[in-house]
C-alpha cells in the first residue's frame, strides 16, 4: 500500500521536459521523483540537499548584495531559471497605491488592476466573500482567512520590511512580484498614498516582464477549463445510469 | 413483509456475500437505528459481482452518496467507489475495501492488503451480522481518527481504550507500520499515554525519518 499522508512539497517542469515531484511520505521517506527516477532522502537529507542547491545558486548569479535567505523560497521558485538574468537590483521607494496585481476573478479571467482592486484588500475593507476559507496551496492547514491575519499581525508586530524581506518588483514595472497579501495589508493599514520602500530586481532584456493580456486571448483557457469540467460530470452521470440498467 | 436491515443480513449470508460492519459504536444494530445515522458496511471485492446481483434481485434502492462531489469521490489505486443504499429508510453506506484518506488531496485509497485479508480471517458474528476482529477495528479507527477525521472524538476514544490493552502488541505494532511506518512507535507511545489531542499535530511534524 501507498502512504496515505503524502504531502506534496513542490511539483514543476524542467526545461528539458522531465517532470519533477518532491513528496514528504510521512513516516517513511522524502521522494524526489524526476521523470522515471525516484530518490529518495531523509528529511535531514533533504535539509542538507536544499543547503547545498542554495548555495550553488548563490555562486550562479553574479550579484554580491543577493543573499538567498532575503527570498521567499516559493517566489524563487516561480522565477526558476530567470532568476540567472538577474543583472541588477535596487531600493525604491513606490506610492503604495500605484503597486500593480495580477489576480483571478471568480470566473477564472485574469485581470490586472491597481493595489486597492485585489481580493486581499477589498476582503480587509470588509468585503467577506472575496477570500473563501480553502487552504493555501503553499502552506499547510492555513487557509486564505488565516494567512491574511497572520501576515497583519507579523507587520502590525514587526513593522515593514521584516527581515529585510521587501516587496519584489521586476524591471521598471510596478506588478507585485513576490508580496501581494502584504501590499494589500500594508495597503490597508497606512493608506494609499503611503510611501514604501520595495526592492527592483533588473533582468537582462526585461526577462520576466508581464505582458497585458486581453480577455480575448483568455477565452480558449476558459473554455477548455470548462469544457474538461463537463466532460467529467458527463462521464460520471453516465457511468452511473449504465450500472443501473446494467 | 417489510424489508429491512435484518433481512438485508440474511441476503448477504445467504447469498455467500462476505461482509463486516465497520463500526457500531453507538450500538444501534440491529434494532435502535435512526435515520441519522448511517450503517457502514464493508463487502469483500471478491463478491461485487454477487452483491450487484442482489441488489438487482431485490431491486435495492441505490441514492447518491453524500460523498459525490469534487474531491470527496476520487479513488486510487483501483479502489472500488462507495456504494449507499436506502434500505427501510436507513442508508447503508457500501465499500468493498478498508478507504482511508489521502492526507494531502483528500482521495480515497485502501489499507494495505495484508490488514484487508486478516479482516475476513479474524471477523467476528454478532447478533445477525459480523464484525471486525478487535486489532483490526483498533486500526481502523486509529487510521480513521488522524487520516479522515484528523482528531481523535471520544466515541472513538472510548472504543480504542476498551480495545487497546487487549490487543497482541506485535499484531498491532506490524499492522499500524504499514499505515504509519516510522511514526508507529511514537503513535503507540501517545496513545498508551492517553494523548490524543497532540497525536495529529505530532503526526504532521514527526520528523525522525
Amino acid at each position: 500500500m501507498s502512504n496515505p499522508a503524502v504531502i506534496y512539497l513542490s511539483d514543476f517542469k524542467l526545461s528539458t521536459g522531465e517532470n519533477v515531484r518532491v513528496e514528504d511520505n510521512i513516516g517513511e521517506a522524502i521522494h524526489i521523483h524526476i521523470g522515471e527516477y525516484r530518490f529518495d532522502f531523509t528529511i535531514d537529507e533533504l535539509i542538507e540537499l536544499s543547503k547545498g542547491l542554495n548555495d550553488a545558486l548563490e555562486n550562479l548569479i553574479e550579484l554580491p548584495q543577493f543573499r538567498i535567505e532575503d527570498y521567499d523560497s516559493i517566489f524563487l521558485s516561480e522565477v526558476g531559471s530567470d532568476i540567472l538574468y538577474l543583472t541588477d537590483m535596487c531600493l525604491k521607494e513606490v506610492r503604495i497605491g500605484d503597486l500593480l496585481v495580477r489576480f483571478q476573478s471568480n470566473n477564472g479571467f485574469y485581470k490586472d488592476g491597481f493595489i486597492d482592486n485585489s481580493r486581499v484588500f477589498k476582503y480587509l475593507n470588509g468585503n467577506q466573500k472575496e477570500i473563501d476559507r480553502t487552504n493555501q496551496e503553499n502552506y499547510l492547514l492555513v487557509t486564505n482567512e488565516t494567512r491574511i491575519k497572520m501576515i497583519n499581525e507579523s507587520i502590525k508586530e514587526n513593522g515593514y520590511p521584516h527581515n529585510n524581506q521587501h516587496l519584489i518588483l521586476f524591471n521598471n514595472q510596478l506588478y507585485i512580484r513576490d508580496g501581494q497579501h502584504r501590499g494589500a495589508v500594508l495597503a490597508s493599514l497606512y493608506g494609499l498614498d503611503q510611501m514604501i520602500e520595495v526592492k527592483f530586481f533588473y533582468f537582462l532584456e526585461n526577462k520576466g516582464n508581464i505582458e497585458k493580456i486581453s480577455i480575448y486571448r483568455q477565452f480558449p483557457r476558459i473554455v477548455k477549463n470548462n469544457l474538461i469540467l463537463f466532460l467529467k460530470r458527463t462521464y460520471r452521470f453516465s457511468r452511473r445510469v449504465a450500472r443501473k440498467i446494467l | 413483509m417489510n424489508y429491512d436491515i435484518n433481512s438485508f443480513f440474511d441476503d448477504l449470508e445467504n447469498y455467500n456475500i462476505d461482509f463486516v460492519v465497520l463500526r457500531d459504536l453507538n450500538n444501534a444494530l440491529p434494532n435502535n437505528l435512526s435515520e441519522e445515522k448511517d450503517v457502514d458496511i464493508m463487502i469483500k471485492n471478491t463478491d461485487i459481482n454477487k452483491f450487484h446481483s442482489l441488489v438487482k434481485k431485490r431491486k435495492l434502492k441505490r441514492i447518491k452518496h453524500p460523498w459525490d462531489f469534487g474531491r470527496n469521490f476520487v479513488f486510487l489505486y483501483n479502489m472500488n467507489e462507495f456504494e449507499m443504499y436506502k434500505i427501510d429508510r436507513i442508508n447503508i453506506d457500501i465499500c468493498f475495501e478498508l478507504p482511508v484518506r489521502s492526507l494531502n488531496n483528500r482521495e480515497w485509497m485502501p489499507l494495505d492488503d495484508y490488514i484487508y485479508q486478516s479482516i475476513w480471517k479474524t471477523k467476528k458474528k454478532h447478533d445477525s451480522y459480523y464484525i471486525l476482529g478487535d486489532t483490526e477495528l483498533l486500526v481502523h479507527l486509529i487510521s480513521r481518527s488522524l487520516l479522515d477525521k484528523n482528531e481523535f472524538s471520544k466515541i472513538y476514544i472510548a472504543k480504542i481504550e476498551s480495545l487497546f490493552t487487549n490487543v497482541d502488541k506485535d499484531e498491532l505494532n506490524r499492522m499500524l507500520s504499514l499505515v504509519f511506518f516510522k511514526f508507529t512507535n511514537k503513535l503507540i507511545e501517545l496513545l498508551s499515554k492517553k494523548k490524543y489531542s497532540v497525536i495529529y499535530k505530532e503526526y504532521l511534524t514527526f520528523s525522525e525519518y
